[in-house]
């Protein structure tokens, strides 16, 4: 049996560290105008890029429950990051709204 | 040597035929290079999949089959933590460096440097970025040796030095679109590789359950042991790789930029960078790190049939040559994986090319034609080749590729990382803080690795000293932390930049990035793109002709930024051009070029063409 510090520890720090990384990046294109909610496809992009690190944390947290074997929890957040990754390549696909 | 594969003539037959296809589908688009221009940016005009599929051979090429394998057999499923971690500096490089470099068309990180900053910086800019692709190309010429080298069974400086050879002769000719095309090929022939090793192999253990039974829960975690072994930890890879690694990767590597810097627009680039992130970095790293998981099934299911002397480097050829069961089979294997390590190596040596070129020779030789630069940049190709062959010595002494690998991130990419962070978004952030990063940082990283027991132990979060290679991963941290103590302080002592002197090079400034680009306020007013005939104008100014309906379609203005392509969209944009839009007509559904725009474009008479607004 794999105990916690093993399984769950670098998870936490990778999401933990990484996610602190990732919330100063994007309060930097916010508070700097680079990325600017109020366009369509900024507005799009601002989605696409918080789907990303949840699509991250889904992925370790699938295969994490799928190493320990909990195939419930790793059944359901495979299905939630499917419906996710339907979402994001329609989105990637669609025509494009204006410029930018 | 753990014993030479036997092959047959056959097996060099689809080798050799392999690789004259690759180079000839290569070369073929080698005539679209007019300029230098072409030859290291491809006149940007990509669309975003032919850019990220040609992303995929050069970057598994590069982090390789060979180097994931041996670690997938040694540690399990979290070999692929590498690929896996790039995300955290997504919004930072979409919507700052991305837009930074494109818009303020930066030849080079160093021209970026010396923009921002001053001739100096540039200089110390060029020298770690040189030393950083030159290490590159050492560990892609390394790999390629150690691929072929249990089915050569010749010496491994022999294989590197003919392979060389034949690396240098195509990146001379080729320039940067062959190496698009030729990566856009192998980005599919690699993940097909990949993924038919990984099938014949669970197959050949006897299906997929007795595959996933056989190997232990630990083995099957994606994430490795937080602080041990040494060699292989995650909180160090997390820090060798997840930051400096990616952030070079994104950031520094020339070769990368310069794939972004050819796509059409800056959301092409954005699309290409995203997409290849979430979609394909998890499927290269399945195909990538596979042969190791199926070489421990085999190693377990039938002991018998794996040869237990084998080098961790070697997994992969021997899982490959164990499971194809067919010597046209593995050769095939042998050759996209080979081929894909070329690519790779190919667009270093280009981007080695450009970083000389723009940074050292044009700077001290101006005033020259086109011509007499893009034969330097040839001459300058088939030398990085040689130097990047030399320099495989060094990295041969590691135990590993992967520690090799490992060790360079940490070491050559903290001042460079650092110096390109700080430089985006840090208004305050001046020449001598730069200056700092750079030299106070060296200083510093220099007396971390003579003494790391007093300088790097405080940051190993408990990983195990090893004295024969401390803390290989984790100095990436103290590294990082020493540039950017570094130049912080000297930043908040120092006059900071003025407004105008930093305009459009930080990450507050890009809407005057966006008007330098095109030459005035850009127009964003929603439009649609439009489908035309083109028919030539007699005039020679640099625009084209719509008429007054299609303009108002497409929401421009005389003077906006137009790119037209040639219709047939899977071209993904080698057919194009940028311009400007001149006076408008009223013949709807036609749109008047020049015959340099013709010629530029290499546009088919009877195709039409597809017209957008840019900026």
């Amino acid at each position: 049996m794999l105990d916690f510090s093993r399984t769950w520890i670098p998870y936490i720090y990778l999401y933990g560290v990484g996610g602190g990384i990732f919330l100063i990046g994007m309060f930097i294109i916010l508070r700097s105008r680079s990325l600017k909610p109020e366009i369509v496809r900024h507005k799009e992009w601002y989605q696409i890029l918080i789907f990303g690190f949840l699509y991250y944390m889904g992925i370790h947290g699938f295969f994490t429950f799928i190493a320990i074997g909990e195939t419930l929890f790793a059944t359901l957040i495979g299905l939630i990051m499917l419906a996710m990754a339907v979402k994001l390549i329609s989105t990637l696909l669609q025509k494009p709204k204006g410029v930018r | 040597m753990d014993g030479v594969i036997q092959t047959s003539a056959s097996f060099w037959i689809i080798i050799f035929g392999y690789f004259a296809l690759v180079l000839g589908f290569g070369s073929f688009f080698a005539r679209y290079n007019k300029t230098t221009q072409d030859f290291f940016f491809s006149g940007r005009r990509f669309s975003w999949w032919l850019i990220t599929m040609s992303i995929v051979a050069t970057g598994v090429g590069s982090h390789s089959f060979l180097k994931y394998s041996a670690k997938a057999y040694e540690h399990g499923f979290s070999s692929t933590m590498t690929y896996m971690n790039d995300w955290f500096f997504m919004p930072l490089f979409l919507f700052g460096w991305l837009p930074i470099i494109y818009y303020t068309k930066v030849r080079s990180i160093p021209d970026y440097f010396e923009r921002r900053f001053n001739p100096g910086v540039r200089v110390l800019a060029t020298i770690a970025i040189l030393g950083y692709m030159i290490g590159y190309i050492a560990i892609g010429f390394l790999t390629m040796g150690k691929t072929l080298e249990p089915v050569l069974g010749i010496d491994l400086y022999t294989i590197i030095f003919i392979v060389a050879i034949i690396s240098g002769i195509y990146i001379t000719f080729g320039g940067q679109t062959a190496v698009i095309f030729t990566d856009l090929l192998q980005g599919f022939i690699l993940i097909f590789a990949g993924i038919l090793v990984f099938i014949l192999g669970v197959n050949y253990v006897g299906g997929f359950s007795v595959f996933w039974n056989v190997l232990s829960p630990e083995f099957k975690l994606p994430l490795a042991h937080f602080n041990q072994p040494a060699n292989f930890n995650f909180v160090g890879i997390f820090w060798q790789d997840g930051v400096a690694g990616s952030v070079g990767f994104l950031f520094m590597n020339q070769g990368l930029i310069m794939r972004f810097m050819a796509c059409k627009s800056v959301h092409e680039g954005r699309k290409a960078a995203a997409f290849n992130v979430l979609i394909l970095l998890p499927i290269c790293t399945i195909v990538v790190s596979n042969a190791g998981w199926v070489g421990k099934a085999i190693s377990i299911v039938t002991p018998e049939a794996w040869n237990a002397a084998t080098q961790l480097d070697h997994v992969f050829t021997q899982v490959a040559y164990l499971i194809t069961g067919s010597e046209i089979v593995f050769a095939f294997v042998i050759a996209a994986v080979a081929a894909a390590l070329m690519s790779t190596v190919d667009t270093l040596i280009n981007a080695v090319a450009a970083v000389v070129i723009n940074d050292i020779y044009r700077p001290i030789v101006k005033d020259k034609d086109d011509k007499h630069y893009l034969k330097v940049a040839m001459i300058v190709s088939a030398g990085a080749t040689a130097v990047g062959a030399l320099s495989t010595i060094f990295f041969n002494n590691f135990p590993t590729l992967y520690e090799a690998h490992g060790f360079f991130h940490s070491t050559m990419t903290p001042p460079l990382v650092v110096a390109i962070f700080l430089g985006i978004f840090w208004k305050r952030y001046s020449t001598p803080a730069a200056v700092a990063t750079f030299l106070g940082g060296a200083i510093l990283m220099w007396i971390g690795s003579k003494y790391p027991q007093i300088f790097i132990s405080p940051f190993d979060h408990g990983i195990e000293f090893n004295p024969d290679r401390p803390y290989s991963y984790i100095r990436a941290l103290y590294n990082t932390l020493v540039c950017a103590g570094s130049g912080v302080i000297v930043g908040l002592l120092t006059t900071s930049p003025t407004e105008k002197k930093i305009e459009g090079l930080t990450v507050w400034s890009l809407d005057k990035a966006r008007e330098f680009f095109k030459g005035s306020a850009p127009n964003d007013r929603p439009g649609e793109k439009v489908t035309v005939k083109w028919t030539l104008k007699d005039e020679t100014e640099d625009n084209v002709r719509f008429s007054i309906s299609d303009m108002e379609t497409m929401g421009a203005d005389v003077g906006d930024m137009v790119y037209l392509a040639d219709e047939r969209k899977w071209l993904g944009g080698l057919k194009s051009i940028h311009s400007f839009y001149g006076e408008p007509h009223r013949d709807d559904g036609v749109v008047y070029i020049t015959q340099s725009h013709a010629e530029s474009g290499l546009f088919d008479k009877k195709r039409k063409m597809i017209a957008e607004k840019e900026l």
